[in-house]
C-alpha cells in the first residue's frame, strides 16, 4: 500500500510506502494515528503545523456491503481536539482501488489568496492552480469539475463558508449523481482543509476491487455481513431505513420526550409529524420524478437510507437527514419541511455542517437575533455566511461562538461542538457519549440510542444512569473499529442483534489486511483508537473538566419529563479508567 | 369506558384496524385493558410492534392503560 503526501508549503506531491506500523489501518484508525503521531497537539488548527488526513476504510473499494465510508481527520478548528468525520462516497472507493490508503495534506501556501486542486489519476498526481474556483458554490463547482475531469470522478471539496475558515464547516464528497451532498460534516474539518489552500481533490473513477490477500476468507466474511444486513428489520431491503430514511426517528424521539426543541428548552415538538420520515416518504411517493426514498450514498451500499426530497415546486433536495430535520427544524421551532430542505441544500452548497448551523441559529434565536420559527430569517443567515459578513462569520463559527456573542447561557455544546438530536438529560447513555467522546458532542461516536430507545442491541432504560458509562464506552470502542473498516455505522444495527454479521465484518478485514483478528480483538483495537484520541486531547491541554455537560443541563429540568443531568462527574471520569 | 389517544407510526397505520387514513385517533377501551389487549383490538401485527410509548415513556405489553393516556406504537426502526 502507498499513501500520498501533499506539502502545500512547497507544493510538492510524494507517493510513499505506508510504514509497517500503519499497514493494517484504515479510516478513523489511520487518520487518528497519523494526526496523533505527526501533528503537534498544541498547534493552531488553521496553521501550517496542522494536517488533514483523508483515509478510506479497510474494506472500502471492495465488494463488502455498505463499506464505502471515507474518513477525514485533523486537529479540529471547532473543538481544538482531535477530529474524525466520515462520509459515504465513491471517492474513497476509487482511492483504495488505486492502491492508496490515505492522502496526507500538510503545510500551507505562502499566498493565502491562492487556491489549488489536487488531481489524482492512475497516470499522475498533480497540484494545479484553482483560483477560478475561489469561493465558488459547490453545486456549480461539482458541475464544472465533472465537465473537465469526467462525469464519474470522485470529488472532495470545500465551499465558501470553509474558505472563510469558519469552524462550522465540513468537507463535501460528491454522490453517485455528482451532487456535493455527502458530508464529513462535523468539527470544522472543512476549514482545516481550506486553510491548506485546497479547494478540491479529484480522483479518477476506478472500477474493480481493491486488493485482497485472501479471497476465500473475504467471500465468507462478506456473505455473513451481507446476510445480517439483509435480514435485520432496520437494514433489510424495504426495511425502516430504506423506506423512511434516517428521519424515521423524528416521531419516536418526539414520543420519547427527547427531541430537543427550541434550543433544548423542551423535549417535544408540536410540528414533529410535519418534518418526519413518514412525511418525506409521502411527498416522494407523490412526486417520484423529483423525489426518492432508498437513495444510496455510495455504490455498494445495501441499506439505502438516503432521501431525495421533492419540495412543493418539484425541486429535488439531497439528502435530507434526521439530524438536519431536527437541527434546522425542531431545534429552531421550524416545521416547514420545504424550508428545511432548502436550507439543507444551501448548507451543502456553501459548505456548512447542518447540525452546527442549526444549533447556532437556535442559540441566535434564543439571543433575540430572530424569533423561533423564522424560516425566512434563517435562510437569510445562510447568505450572510456565504458572503462572509461579520454576522455570517459568527453564525458559521458554531453555537458556542454565537452564545458568547449574544450572551446566551443555554448553549448545548461539549468541547464547543453543538449537540445532535437527542436530549441527554432524558437519554443518559447518549449524554455520556456526548460528554466523553474525544470528538466533542457527537451521537455517532457511541450510539447508545439503539438499546436505550429503539430496542436494537438490547434494552436499557433511557432515564437511569446505571450502567450507562460502560454502555457508552462499549459503543464508543466498537464504533472506533467500525469507523476504521469503512463500513457505515448503521451496519451496527444489524450486527448488534446478529453476531455472525460482526464476525463477517472482522473476517473480511482479516482477508484484506492479513490480520487474524477476533471480534474481541476488534473491540480492543477500537478501545486503543479511543485512547490515542483521548491522549491527543490531553496533550492539547484538555482536562477532565472538558468532559462535562453544559451547566444549564444540571440546573434546568427539561419538559415533559422534567429531568436534569444528574450523573456524578466521578462517574463520567471513570470511563478512562 | 376509558378514552385514550392512539398514534401509529412508520407503516403501522396501514396494518391496523383503525379509522381510514388516520395515524392518530381517539379510542374507547374496556376498563383494565393492557397494551397487549389494545394491540389485539386494533388488529396490529403483534410481531411487528417493537416499541410502545405511553405518555412519552417506554412500556411493555403488560402495562394497564388509563383514561386520557396517549399510546404510540412503532415497528423496529433506527436511524441516526
Amino acid at each position: 500500500m502507498k499513501w500520498i503526501r501533499v506539502n502545500m508549503s512547497d507544493l510538492s506531491v510524494k507517493v510513499e510506502d505506508v510504514p509497517k506500523k500503519y499497514e493494517q489501518m484504515g479510516g478513523r484508525w489511520l487518520t487518528s494515528s497519523i494526526i496523533a503521531d505527526e501533528v503537534p497537539a498544541t498547534c493552531h488548527p488553521l496553521g501550517p503545523l496542522n494536517k488533514v488526513v483523508i483515509a478510506p476504510g479497510i474494506l472500502s473499494g471492495t465488494t463488502a456491503p455498505s463499506s464505502g465510508r471515507i474518513s477525514v481527520g485533523t486537529k479540529s478548528p471547532l473543538t481544538g481536539g482531535i477530529k474524525e468525520a466520515n462520509a459515504g462516497a465513491k471517492f474513497g472507493q476509487y482511492l483504495k482501488r488505486m492502491g492508496y490508503s490515505a492522502i496526507i495534506i500538510e503545510g500551507q501556501p505562502k499566498n493565502k489568496q491562492s487556491r489549488y486542486l489536487l488531481n489524482i489519476s492512475k497516470e499522475k498526481i498533480e497540484l494545479v492552480g484553482a483560483d477560478e474556483y475561489k469561493f465558488m458554490r459547490l453545486y456549480e463547482l461539482n458541475e464544472k469539475l465533472a465537465a473537465k475531469y469526467g462525469k464519474d470522478v470522485g470529488i472532495a471539496c470545500v465551499g465558501p463558508a470553509a474558505e472563510h475558515l469558519l469552524a462550522g464547516t465540513g468537507v463535501a464528497f460528491n454522490d453517485v449523481e455528482n451532487r456535493p451532498a455527502r458530508y464529513a460534516g462535523r468539527g470544522g474539518v472543512g476549514a482545516a482543509f481550506a486553510s491548506k489552500g485546497l479547494k478540491a481533490i479529484v480522483v479518477e473513477a476506478v472500477t474493480g476491487q481493491a486488493a485482497i490477500l485472501n479471497n476465500e476468507l473475504f467471500e465468507i466474511g462478506r456473505k455473513k455481513l451481507l446476510a445480517a444486513l439483509q435480514e435485520h428489520a432496520v437494514t433489510k431491503p424495504k426495511g425502516a431505513l430504506n423506506t423512511y430514511g434516517t428521519a424515521v426517528l423524528v416521531n419516536i424521539l418526539n414520543e420519547a420526550g427527547a427531541l430537543p426543541t427550541r434550543n433544548f428548552s423542551s423535549g417535544t415538538f408540536e410540528g414533529a409529524k410535519k418534518i418526519s420520515g413518514e412525511a418525506m416518504a409521502e411527498a416522494a411517493a407523490k412526486n417520484p420524478q423529483a423525489g426518492m426514498m432508498g437513495h444510496r450514498c455510495h455504490p455498494g451500499c445495501v441499506i439505502g437510507c438516503s432521501v431525495v426530497y421533492p419540495d412543493a415546486q418539484g425541486k429535488s433536495h439531497t439528502s435530507v437527514e434526521y439530524e438536519t430535520l431536527w437541527a434546522i427544524g425542531a431545534n429552531c421551532g421550524i416545521d416547514d419541511l420545504d424550508a428545511i430542505a432548502q436550507m439543507n441544500t444551501l448548507c451543502n452548497d456553501i459548505g456548512l455542517d447542518t447540525i452546527e448551523f442549526g444549533d447556532a441559529v437556535a442559540v441566535a434565536m434564543e439571543g433575540g437575533l430572530l424569533p423561533f420559527g423564522d424560516a425566512k430569517g434563517a435562510i437569510a443567515l445562510l447568505e450572510e455566511v456565504r458572503k462572509g459578513s461579520p454576522l455570517g462569520k459568527i453564525i458559521g463559527s458554531g453555537c458556542g461562538t454565537v452564545g458568547r456573542v449574544f450572551g446566551v447561557r443555554r448553549v448545548p455544546a461539549v468541547k464547543n461542538q453543538g449537540m445532535p438530536a437527542y436530549e441527554p438529560r432524558v437519554i443518559k447513555g447518549i449524554g455520556v457519549t456526548y460528554i466523553t467522546t474525544p470528538m466533542g458532542a457527537d451521537h455517532t461516536a457511541g450510539y447508545s440510542i439503539a438499546p436505550e430507545i429503539l430496542g436494537v442491541g438490547g434494552k436499557f432504560d433511557p432515564h437511569t444512569n446505571e450502567g450507562k458509562v460502560k454502555l457508552s464506552k462499549d459503543f464508543q470502542a466498537t464504533t472506533c473499529f467500525i469507523d476504521s473498516t469503512g463500513c457505515c455505522v448503521f451496519t451496527a444495527f444489524a450486527i448488534l442483534d446478529i453476531p455472525s454479521g460482526f464476525e463477517g465484518m472482522v473476517e473480511a478485514c482479516n482477508a484484506v489486511t492479513g490480520a487474524n483478528w477476533t471480534t474481541g480483538d476488534a473491540y480492543e483495537i477500537g478501545l486503543n483508537i479511543l485512547k490515542t484520541e483521548h491522549q491527543f486531547n490531553l496533550s492539547a491541554g484538555f482536562t477532565q473538566n472538558d468532559d462535562r455537560p453544559p451547566e444549564f443541563m444540571r440546573l434546568e429540568p427539561v419538559p415533559p419529563h422534567n429531568m436534569i443531568w444528574d450523573m456524578a462527574d466521578s462517574e463520567l471520569d471513570s470511563i478512562w479508567k | 369506558m376509558p378514552k385514550i389517544t392512539v398514534a401509529l407510526y412508520a407503516g403501522l397505520k396501514a396494518r391496523a384496524h383503525a379509522p381510514e387514513g388516520a395515524s392518530e385517533f381517539d379510542l374507547d377501551i374496556p376498563e383494565g385493558s393492557k397494551i397487549g389487549d389494545i394491540i389485539k383490538l386494533l388488529d396490529l401485527p403483534d410481531d411487528e410492534v417493537a416499541n410502545i410509548f405511553v405518555d412519552r415513556s417506554l412500556k411493555d405489553r403488560e402495562y394497564i392503560v388509563k383514561d386520557g393516556q396517549r399510546i404510540a406504537f412503532f415497528p423496529l426502526i433506527a436511524g441516526g
